[in-house]
């Protein structure tokens, strides 16, 4: 199960849509909004996304969890637009008979999906606002004073 | 033949556009960049960090991209 949504992530869904009677494990990820980064004190998030694209890299990512980890049962949900300080922006739920395979596969799958998944987040900070992870030299550019 | 490019985040916000048209008959990914930085001069120091994107699946700089499909220009992302 991969999904792109719009509002909070019902976490209760995710987890079962990855429990199973032969699962032994459920491992999950909850990627939550932190109120500072890189210095500046964060007000709140906007998520952006090239969403069929998104939507196809976030599949083959799974799909990949599969070849690895044959027995994993995977759920990404991804929710976009403004997040508040606290909100879940990802949560993954990997499911697997054993508590190693599960810890791999969800490991896995977070740090791939933050390499390549093209969903980018704008931070509101005080002072600005900035694309998070664009460089244009060796300063970061800030938009708004 | 002229293709739109859609572009995402801070570099759509430095184009104060979507997405652009360029003169493009064929060629490598990074020649794409290329025509597209020499098009838009300002973009050309965000362009070097994008990734291109055709139909949904990203593209080596080495490899072809024909005037056809959706072509994107995905700047470095940051989900998850």
């Amino acid at each position: 199960m991969v999904e792109l949504v719009d509002g909070p992530i019902e976490a209760r869904r995710v987890l079962a849509a990855v429990r199973s009677p032969a699962c032994g494990a459920i491992v999950t990820f909850d990627g939550t909004v932190r109120d500072h980064h890189e210095g500046r004190r964060v007000l709140f998030l906007e998520y952006h996304a090239y969403r069929p694209m998104a939507r196809r890299v976030l599949s083959e990512i799974s799909g990949d969890v599969s070849r690895r980890w044959p027995d994993v049962r995977l759920a990404i949900v991804h929710r976009l637009g403004r997040l508040e300080i606290g909100d879940t922006s990802v949560l993954v739920a990997a499911a697997a008979p054993h508590r190693a395979e599960a810890f791999e596969a969800a490991r896995h799958a977070i740090e791939r999906i933050k390499i390549d998944v093209p969903i980018w987040k704008k931070e509101h900070y005080e002072g600005g606002e900035i694309w998070v992870g664009e460089q244009t030299g060796p300063s970061v550019e800030k938009i708004g004073s | 033949m002229t293709v739109r490019v859609r572009l995402f985040a801070g570099l759509a916000e430095a184009a104060k556009a979507d997405e652009i048209e360029i003169d493009w008959e064929g060629g490598s990914a990074a020649e794409l960049l290329e025509r597209v930085a020499r098009g838009r001069p300002e973009l050309a120091r965000r362009l070097a960090h994008c990734r291109v994107a055709v139909d949904c699946a990203f593209v080596g700089p080495g490899d072809p991209v024909e005037p056809r499909g959706e072509i994107a220009l995905i700047p470095p992302v940051s989900g998850g």
